[in-house]
């Protein structure tokens, strides 16, 4: 079930940045009548995958797969239960703290909430000479740092002195991108970093930060709900579900040819803003709802929502099978590559509560 | 302080279909009072709505979408909200005249509300299909408890809500997202309403969920026959649910038009610029991007309230301001929309190169 996954593909010519191996989060929670009897929900259950320089992997799916919980054992605000993060083959979890705190600058967190995540008290100068202050940095040089991380962020020098409350969501957004870049990052987690914005905003924090990547050579770990956003900033796509990876591939493996059912099902189920299209797409409605982490079906987590669902899905958990092109997924009858072929009529799975 | 005379205008470019409308808005103004200043919410916002036609009316946050909706149910809450002026005709009759009994009448029977978040309308410590019946008994004079019992089950069991038995026993917080939001579509349609005003109805669910509840959407307007206003920020789900389209920016409609024709040729810039921001699930486009933010609204630009913003912006758009106005089928608030009509609309914003 864990073997380790290294996917080929066009990234794979750049040197491997980060590895995660077999990881996993679970963590126990009370449940029941009197809270009675522990109960652990299974968070992140078992996920590979590697990270390529100056390359965007996206973690994609529904809340509760797992995805912001893997970026947050990435950068390890959370530790893993089990399983491992190689960061340039150096396993963070083994690392003493002095060299841990080093390679702290290279990988960094950006939140998604630009209303909660900036302190109010401080000063958006502060705000992003935090972390250089931290690493005791800022003493060289600081406030021209400070200076230079606004200008490539695309935010006015003189805002410096004000404060985040003054700032809309898009420039809150910038702020919080100026101090991930503080430490001269290699690599950047961002969890959700545009779902709290307006449309027309959303597009200028992604452009940014596409612009920032290729001047930088930054790689992505890019955290995200919203698939048609996804396909605009991915090399790679890990689709989750469940605390597992389902399907890995590059963008194009995923968006066009994609194996998994419940990727398939994912991608027909966003709306596409074009009025012609509304009776021309195959579309796949999920029945039900996504099961309890706590309490995951067995075999296959996502048969009881697969309208593909036969007996061995019951009893027998598919492994990550990686193709010799490099596209792995995990399902014992997987769709064919031709993408459309799934579905001539709409098929709606069936209403089976969450097991 | 400027005020507009869009509907007016709108009027007099438009007249008057020979049969009423299910619901006209017109010239509907909202100010906010807050400790900053005054917030011009809603600026002299008209729309009509016809019988059973989906409209869906986009826009960004503050665009004043949802506080024109919620006038129309008198759901702004004054102070520190302060309806100016404007009228809410439904049937013909004003909304804005209307006793709070007459009001009470017509929210749930005539007019029925669909929010983003279910546990802001369900009651938290009741059970489920003891708030339907309560809906229902309330509309329906010598309906018995056992009746409305059974057309409980019978709506929730309509809205896909599986073991409709069991599940009216419980509780909200019992309910998942997607469960909750069926639940509140059936509460909404119970009383059979001729209009159904969805604000952001699956904005705060997952994309497998959000299709199951838009799938419920058409459903319960196909059978119900409601007309539905569609509140939401994302295009797509307009593209896929809409008849026509309503836009507003900074408290005003810039755009009115079917969805077909807005999509395809939009006649006002804001609306070009926010379909070209938009990535596309079957498109590796690049996005253009509308640069800038939306306006203070407490102090609004001179003129067109767009055009800081706007690569057509000239000083006509500084000084005076447009007024939405019928052109051709389709309304537009810019004084430059006929360069829109041949226009490559595609290139007005910058794009990225790749």
């Amino acid at each position: 079930m864990t073997e380790a996954l290294t996917p080929p593909g066009p990234a794979a010519a750049a040197p491997e940045l980060l590895r995660v191996e077999a990881l996993t989060k679970h963590f126990p929670v009370r449940g029941g009548i009197l809270n009675r009897g522990r109960v652990v929900v299974h968070a992140v259950d078992g996920v590979d995958f590697s990270v390529y320089e100056g390359e965007t992997l996206s973690l994609v799916g529904e809340s509760g797969c797992g995805k912001t919980t893997t970026g947050r054992m990435i950068v390890r605000l959370l530790h893993p239960t089990s399983g491992r993060v190689l960061y340039r083959g150096e396993n963070l979890a083994a690392l003493p703290s002095r060299k841990l705190r080093r390679i702290r600058g290279d990988l960094q967190l950006m939140f998604q909430d630009p209303h909660s995540s900036l302190s109010p008290r401080m000063s958006v100068h502060d705000i992003v000479a935090e972390p250089l202050r931290v690493q005791g940095r800022y003493r060289d040089g600081g406030p021209a740092r400070v200076r230079e991380l606004l200008d490539l962020v695309g935010l006015a020098r003189h805002y410096e002195n004000r404060y985040a409350h003054e700032f809309s969501g898009g420039q809150r957004q910038r702020i919080g991108l100026a101090r991930a870049l503080a430490l001269d990052p290699r690599m950047l987690v961002l969890d959700e970093p545009v779902s709290a914005l307006d449309v027309s905003i959303r597009a200028q924090v992604v452009n940014q930060l596409r612009a920032l990547q290729r001047q930088l050579g930054l790689a992505f770990v890019f955290i995200s709900h919203d698939l048609s956003i996804v396909r605009h900033v991915s090399t790679r796509v890990a689709v989750m579900y469940l605390g597992a990876i389902v399907e890995i591939g590059t963008r194009d493996q995923i968006f066009q040819s994609s194996r998994h059912p419940y990727t398939r099902a994912l991608l027909s189920a966003v709306p596409v803003p074009d009025p012609t299209l509304r009776d021309a797409r195959d579309r796949i409605t999920l029945g039900g709802d996504v099961p309890d982490p706590a309490n995951p079906p067995s075999g296959c987590r996502f048969r009881t929502r697969c309208w593909k669902a036969q007996d061995i899905c019951a009893t027998e958990r598919p492994d990550l099978r990686t193709q010799p092109d490099g596209h792995a997924f995990a399902c014992h009858f997987p769709e064919s590559a031709t993408f459309g072929a799934v579905s001539d009529t709409m098929i709606t799975t069936g209403q089976q509560e969450g097991r | 302080m400027k005020r507009r005379k869009n509907a007016r205008a709108a009027e007099a470019a438009a007249p008057e279909t020979q049969a009423v409308p299910l619901l006209s808005i017109e010239d509907l103004t909202v100010d906010f009072r807050t400790d900053d200043g005054i917030v011009h919410a809603v600026d002299g916002v008209s729309y009509a709505v016809e019988t059973g036609e989906i409209v869906g009316v986009v826009g960004e946050s503050g665009s004043g979408k949802s506080v024109t909706a919620m006038s129309v149910l008198g759901l702004i809450r004054q102070p520190p909200g302060v309806v100016r002026g404007g009228r809410i005709l439904f049937h013909g009759e004003d909304l804005r005249a209307a006793s709070a009994r007459r009001l009470r009448e017509i929210r749930g029977n005539g007019i029925a509300m669909i929010f983003q978040d279910p546990m802001t309308a369900l009651n938290p410590v009741m059970r489920v299909g003891q708030q339907i019946v309560e809906a229902l008994r309330m509309h329906t004079d010598g309906l018995s408890r056992t009746a409305a019992r059974d057309r409980a089950v019978e709506l929730l069991r309509m809205v896909g809500v599986p073991n409709p038995e069991k599940r009216v026993l419980q509780y909200p917080h019992e309910f998942s997202g997607g469960m909750r939001q069926r639940a509140m579509i059936a509460m909404a349609i119970a009383n059979g309403p001729e209009l159904l005003i969805a604000d952001e109805p699956t904005t705060a669910l997952d994309v497998t969920i959000q299709a199951q509840v838009l799938e419920l959407l058409r459903t319960a307007q196909r059978e119900t026959g409601a007309a539905t206003i569609l509140i939401t920020h994302d295009l797509g789900v307009v593209a896929e649910m809409a008849d026509r389209v309503v836009v507003m920016y900074a408290g005003r409609v810039v755009e009115d038009a079917d969805v077909t024709s807005l999509f395809a040729q939009p006649r006002h810039p804001y609306t070009v610029g926010l379909l070209g921001s938009v990535p596309r699930i079957d498109s590796d486009d690049i996005l253009a991007s509308v640069p800038g933010s939306p306006p203070n609204m407490i102090q609004l630009p001179s003129g067109c309230s767009f055009h800081p913003r706007c690569p057509l912006a000239r000083e006509r758009c500084r000084t005076e301001e447009p007024v939405l106005t019928d052109i051709g089928g389709r309304k537009s608030a810019c004084h430059f929309h006929d360069e829109l009509r041949a226009a490559d609309t595609e290139h007005l914003f910058a794009v990225e190169s790749r």
